[in-house]
């Protein structure tokens, strides 16, 4: 796979991943090409990325999906803001594997974050001209998964009878779709999605997830790592005041929980939503009387364009309050360090940003990475709970 | 108000109403006949709803006269987002090229204001969207810059793969090239830095101020930029416009080159004011100030007639520092 690397034409890696999904172990292969940050992405635009993701993710459908897959189809379910993208998630999320892996809430969210966005899609070959020959929607390939996958679908599927209620939500096929899967389920089952009132244990539905609630797949993957030292780190930083500041001059000394992020982030379910929830954790801290016993911070992939004016007014407008142990940077000197350091999993085009995962760190007060929550939507009590493990137990990194 | 103008005011309104409601039964009226009219001439060779509403037979039949029908879009304009029959009725109206080019056009305008309404046009917006990627082909070039345009402006993939194939040869080009590339600047997360820079070489004087301005969201662009900005022999809107995105771009850099112009003797009187007042009002003002060699530079200026505008907004940023 590494024999790939840029310039490649997007249509030769779609070629690759065409030959391998019909080569036996073709799923591994499949795999490697998935981390957003390899050299074959760099240079191309969001779009481009985007449509590579979506055809990638489909493949695991023919392969069947490896555990080491699992994590970016959930991602691009959850965090997905193109319809081809989370169309390919869904589709490949059907070669699952893991019996016991609950992708229910990942199935409803995207459901959720599709509403009002589904748009026509194709998967009959890499960039098909339209008008497409086989043509298909971002929702229906969800709505069709959790059909497929039956059971292992679990709540999503008892979801659905409430969803075919909302016709103000959905377009006349994604209904029918919608229908289609009731009607092929267990007739017990599609008793039950019919009639929320029907009782969900006498025929083995599981109940109803509410969304907000605990992630129990997140639960499940999103493993935090363990400690690892670094070395003291020459990376220069500005904050969103225009303050110099030496990375370890920050995150040394306390524990701190550390988020990346850039302003023209355009997926309202990465970035915007990162910041948000890092501001809700800053302000719970400070409600636990934790606030100075931890630092909090968030960095730009994007440090070129993120000037400190702009770090401090997406901050602010998403609810950050600023201080001392709370700050926004840019590094102006050593951001590879930090690529390192973090192995961040982001790529660039040619103007800023092509594709990043989500990625919030709990740092030890060495600085070194004592918890990692990445790719996956990630919870403020989890990351709070990593975080005040270091805060109570001075010494004890 | 007086009580008699109070009263004049409300015979007036009155009035107005009055006349309102008789132009819409007048309108009611000719669409009961025309639908009617429309149903006899119909029912020899197609079996029409029974039930259906005058405006969708006079608005679905493609003999009436174009003005007919598009009479009847205006009168449904405000209320179509709550009517799902004839969001399709219009849908397919939109879709179909044998059909009135009037028509489908105002049809799709009306469709377009309907998808603001967006929690009513949900269930339609996939719809929507696909008729606007057809109309992407379309052979009236009104329609293919209306579609194209909406979807582009939305970031939309298909029709941005479309503009871009057109833009390398690989494909028909929907709209004129420099729409095309100003369509695509739309999304910064796209490479379109080599599409503006050709678009500043080559485009009318309009459509180069435009990629200059797009420009400002791309860091590779500020040498260009500045040069832009430093260029006498660039016309003035170019220029300015070369300023203010590389204020955008580096406020910093920005600083430094306004204050070159804008204390250059040999420069444009109005690329130099409208420096001067960017640095008196925008970005750090104080650390404008605090700059004494500029600040005496500026007084030097505010006593050169041979440039009296300038003079004025220079005596003005010093009448407005710490140290008038």
């Amino acid at each position: 796979m590494t024999a790939l690397e840029r310039p490649t034409a997007d249509a030769d890696v779609a070629a690759l991943v065409d030959a391998l999904r019909h080569l036996p172990h073709g799923e591994d292969e499949l795999v490697a090409l998935l981390p957003e940050n390899l050299p074959i992405y760099e240079g191309r635009s969001a779009a481009e990325m985007g449509r590579l993701r979506g055809y990638l993710l489909a493949a695991f459908a023919n392969t069947g999906l490896p555990d080491a897959a699992v994590p970016f189809v959930i991602e691009s379910l959850e965090s997905g803001h193109m319809a081809y993208e989370v169309a390919g998630a869904a589709i490949g999320l059907r070669g699952l594997k893991t019996q016991s892996l609950d992708v229910a809430s990942s199935l409803l969210r995207a459901i959720d974050n599709l509403s009002g966005a589904d748009a026509t899609v194709s998967f009959e070959r890499y960039e098909p001209a339209w008008p497409y020959a086989q043509p298909t929607t971002a929702l229906t390939e969800v709505v069709r998964t959790i059909g497929q996958l039956g059971a292992r679908a679990g709540a999503a599927r008892t979801e659905l009878g409430r969803l075919a209620q909302q016709r103000e939500r959905f377009s006349s096929p994604v209904l029918e779709e919608i229908r289609r899967v009731l009607d092929e389920a267990d007739p017990r089952c599609a008793a039950h999605a019919r009639d929320p009132a029907h009782d969900a244990a006498a025929c083995g539905c599981a109940p109803a997830v509410q969304q907000g609630s605990g992630d129990a797949c997140c639960a499940d993957l999103a493993l935090p790592e363990p400690v690892q030292d670094h070395p003291a780190t020459a990376t220069r930083l500005e904050d969103q005041d225009g303050r110099p500041e030496r990375f370890e001059d920050f995150f040394c000394g306390k524990p701190s929980i550390v988020a990346f992020f850039y302003t023209r982030c355009d997926n309202p379910y990465k970035c915007s939503l990162t910041i948000t929830k890092l501001a809700a954790l800053e302000a719970s801290l400070e409600e636990r009387g934790l606030a100075g016993a931890l630092r909090v911070a968030a960095i730009t992939y994007d440090p070129a364009f993120d000037l400190p004016h702009r770090l401090r007014r997406y901050g602010t407008d998403r609810g950050m309050r600023f201080s001392e142990d709370t700050r926004f940077f840019r590094v102006t000197s050593g951001f590879q360090e930090i690529q390192r350091r973090f192995n961040l999993g982001v790529n660039y085009g040619a103007s800023t940003v092509n594709r990043h995962q989500t990625e919030v760190y709990v740092l030890n007060r060495q600085g070194g990475i004592a918890a990692s929550f990445t790719r996956m939507r990630w919870e403020i009590e989890a990351v709070l709970r990593a975080a005040r493990k270091l805060s109570v137990a001075p010494g004890h990194t | 108000m007086s009580e008699r103008a109070a009263e004049d005011l409300a015979e007036k309104l009155q009035r107005e109403v009055a006349e309102a409601q008789a132009a819409h039964s007048q309108y009611l009226s000719e669409l009961a006949a025309t639908a009617a009219a429309s149903r006899a001439a119909r029912s020899a060779e197609a079996h029409p709803e029974p039930d259906e509403e005058p405006a969708m037979t006079v608005l679905t039949d493609t003999s009436l006269p174009e003005e007919t029908r598009v009479q009847v879009l205006r009168q449904l304009a405000s209320s179509i987002s709550r009517r799902d029959e004839y969001i399709e009725a219009l849908l397919a109206i939109v879709r179909d090229r044998g059909d009135s080019s009037g028509v489908r056009e105002n049809a799709l305008r009306v469709l377009g204001s309907a998808a603001f309404q967006v929690d009513r046009f949900t269930p339609h917006q996939q719809a929507y969207e696909d008729a606007l990627h057809d109309l992407v082909a379309d052979p009236v070039p009104a329609l293919r810059e209306a579609a194209v345009g909406i979807l582009a402006q939305r970031h939309d993939p298909v029709v941005q793969e479309t503009l871009l194939q057109g833009l390398r040869g690989e494909g028909p080009l929907p709209v004129e090239r420099e729409r095309a590339i100003l369509l695509l600047a739309e999304d910064d997360h796209l490479d379109n830095l080599p599409w503006l820079q050709d678009l500043y070489r080559s485009g009318s004087e309009d459509a180069r101020e435009q990629a200059v301005r797009f420009m400002g969201s791309y860091p590779a662009a500020q040498t260009t930029l500045e040069g832009i900005l430093r260029d006498k022999s660039e016309s003035t809107g170019v220029r300015q416009q070369s300023g203010a995105a590389l204020r955008y771009l580096a406020p910093d850099r920005f600083e430094e080159v306004a204050k070159d112009i804008s204390t250059d003797t040999t420069d444009d009187p109005e690329v130099r004011t409208a420096s001067l007042r960017a640095l008196q009002h925008l970005g750090d003002t104080a650390r404008v100030y605090a700059d004494t060699d500029f600040v005496n530079r500026v007084r030097d200026v505010s006593s050169d007639e041979s440039a009296p505008q300038v003079a004025e907004v220079a005596r003005d940023l010093l009448e407005q520092g710490p140290n008038p």
